[in-house]
């Protein structure tokens, strides 16, 4: 199995003034190709710093990130918390409009046309973005990531924004999606229980932006959270979380 | 009950709808009403000057004689179209200076609330007297009084480009031409509509204050000239016909095209 991303002793600080803040100490991993793994960590965990330094928003500080993108695959495809759409633009011109400048035009428009109907929206190319609902946005912007054939999908807390029958309907999509299309996915999330169900690797950070568990999901699927082995499972990452919590309150006072 | 026996249909029924609509409009009330308070107060005031409807009339017959109306309309035009384009260019550079730059912000700030807040006269004043009677003096002291008001607009629309917008275009390699046409313009576009709004009403009021003093055609020449010759209802005839021009261009070319750019937007309150 080929390695998709790999991370070197990432190091961010920030500077404010001269009050110096460290929100990555220092963090090494691999992922491996079509892995789909998840991070979780308390707000303020460096999640998104990391997820933004990967997708190049943020400048790392030292170390480094590469990922390995195959030939003809673009390096990322982002889904954003919310979904981030040209209003002005139709479904399809939002898609149209990531089309990386060396992919051919046609090859494009057929890629598009799949992943439209992938994420269950064939239909829906000509609305326009406030025509459709959270969810259906959601989709929109999934396909969007898809369409560039990332080698890597980034997505920050894609559902959180979503209420939470639908982000439970989009959860068992994502798996469906992740299942035909076999990307490489980082997901990140607060929440222990949708990352369980997600991921087949599980990271979680603490408040200093260490990593302190990193562990294969070997639950089978599709995962169902009344089952006594995901209740097990869940119940000790939920138990983990919690020292993380009452350590950083130990540490403040 | 069937109400649709001898109910007129399809095309019949949108030509019926759309009489209806212009005759059933609330706003010939206000017209008529206008004119019958006009009408009474002429009777009440004593007065020889004041015009009646009947009066105006006459002078509206008048200036539109020969084509009078429309060749002065046409020069004005001119004097307009150059100068606010003028200004609508440079202001709009402007903008995009101050909205994307601190330091262009706080050079013009300044200036720009000067601009602001200068009467046209002042514009229309110094551009003759400093460029003569032609086609300059008009055009500048236009560009000068209506480029302030595209400016500020500009930068508005410029601090309003949305930033998470911004950093999914740069996560897709999105920049240069690609991300001015589809990001960019699309956000300035309400901001330049509005100050081409504003703008316009500012150059119009302008293009007239340099004709009253410094040209020998337009509309402010003819109003300086039922001015020379003491007729109130001239003044009143040839203001309302320029009165009548603005409500033309306002819902014949700028509300369409405001509508043209909310397309995308849901629930476009209606305007008219």
């Amino acid at each position: 199995m080929q390695t998709a991303v790999s991370i070197q002793n990432l190091v961010k600080i920030f500077t404010d003034g001269d009050h110096e803040h460290c929100v990555l100490p220092g963090l090494s991993l691999d992922i491996e190709e079509t892995a789909f793994v998840t991070f979780v960590g308390p707000s303020g965990s460096g999640k998104t710093t990391l997820l933004n330094i990967i997708a190049g928003l943020e400048a790392e500080t030292t170390g480094s990130v590469k990922i390995h993108a195959r030939p003809g695959e673009t390096q990322l495809g982002y889904v954003f918390q919310n979904a981030r759409l040209l209003p002005w633009l139709t479904v399809e011109d939002n898609l149209r409009f990531v089309r990386p400048e060396n992919r051919d035009r046609d090859e494009f428009e057929k890629g598009l046309q799949h992943y439209l109907e992938l994420v269950g929206l064939s239909g829906a190319g000509q609305k326009y973005p406030h025509q459709l609902s959270g969810g259906m946005q959601q989709r929109v912007g999934i396909a969007r990531a898809l369409c560039v054939e990332p080698a890597v999908l980034l997505m920050d807390e894609p559902f959180s924004h979503l209420d939470e029958i639908t982000a439970e309907q989009m959860r068992v999509e994502l798996l469906r999606i992740w299942k035909e299309t076999k990307r490489t996915i980082i997901f990140i999330t607060h929440d222990i229980r949708e990352a369980v169900t997600l991921g087949d690797r599980l990271i979680m950070l603490n408040f200093l932006g260490e990593i302190v568990e990193d562990v294969p999901v070997e639950l089978p699927r599709p995962r169902d959270f009344s089952d006594r082995q995901f209740i097990e499972f869940y119940a000790q990452l939920v138990n983990r979380f919690h020292t993380l919590q009452a350590g950083d309150a130990d540490a403040t006072e | 009950m069937n109400l649709a026996v001898g109910k007129p249909e399809g095309v019949g029924l949108v030509v019926v709808q759309t009489l209806r609509r212009i005759v059933f409009n609330r706003r010939w009330v206000t017209l008529v009403v206008v004119i019958i308070v006009w009408q009474l107060l002429t009777l009440l005031i004593d007065i020889d000057l004041f015009p009646t409807p009947m009066g105006v009339l006459d002078s509206l017959e008048d200036a539109l004689r020969d084509g009078l109306f429309f060749s002065n309309l046409g020069d004005s035009m001119v004097r307009i179209s150059l100068g606010f384009g003028l200004g609508l260019v440079a202001g709009t550079v402007i903008g995009l200076l101050m909205g994307s730059r601190e330091f262009w912000n706080r050079f013009f700030q300044d200036l720009i609330v000067l601009g602001l807040s200068l009467p046209g006269l002042v514009y229309a004043l110094l551009a003759i007297m400093v460029l003569g009677i032609g086609l300059a003096a008009p055009v500048t002291a236009i560009a000068l009084a209506s480029l302030p008001f595209v400016a500020v607009n500009v930068r508005e629309g410029v601090k309003s480009v949305d930033k998470q917008l911004l950093d999914m275009c740069s996560v897709y390699r999105i920049d240069g031409p690609r991300l001015i046409r589809r990001v960019i313009v699309p956000t300035l576009m309400p901001f330049i509509m509005a100050a081409v709004r504003i703008g316009f009403t500012v150059a119009w009021k302008v293009a007239v204050l340099t004709e009253v003093f410094g040209a020998s055609t337009g509309i402010g020449y003819q109003m300086r000239y039922q001015f020379g010759i003491f007729s109130v209802r001239g003044i009143v005839a040839w203001a309302l016909l320029f009165g009548i021009v603005m409500l033309v261009i306002e819902y014949g070319a700028l509300i369409p095209l405001e509508r043209y750019f909310d397309r995308w937007r849901p629930h476009v309150k209606k305007v008219i």
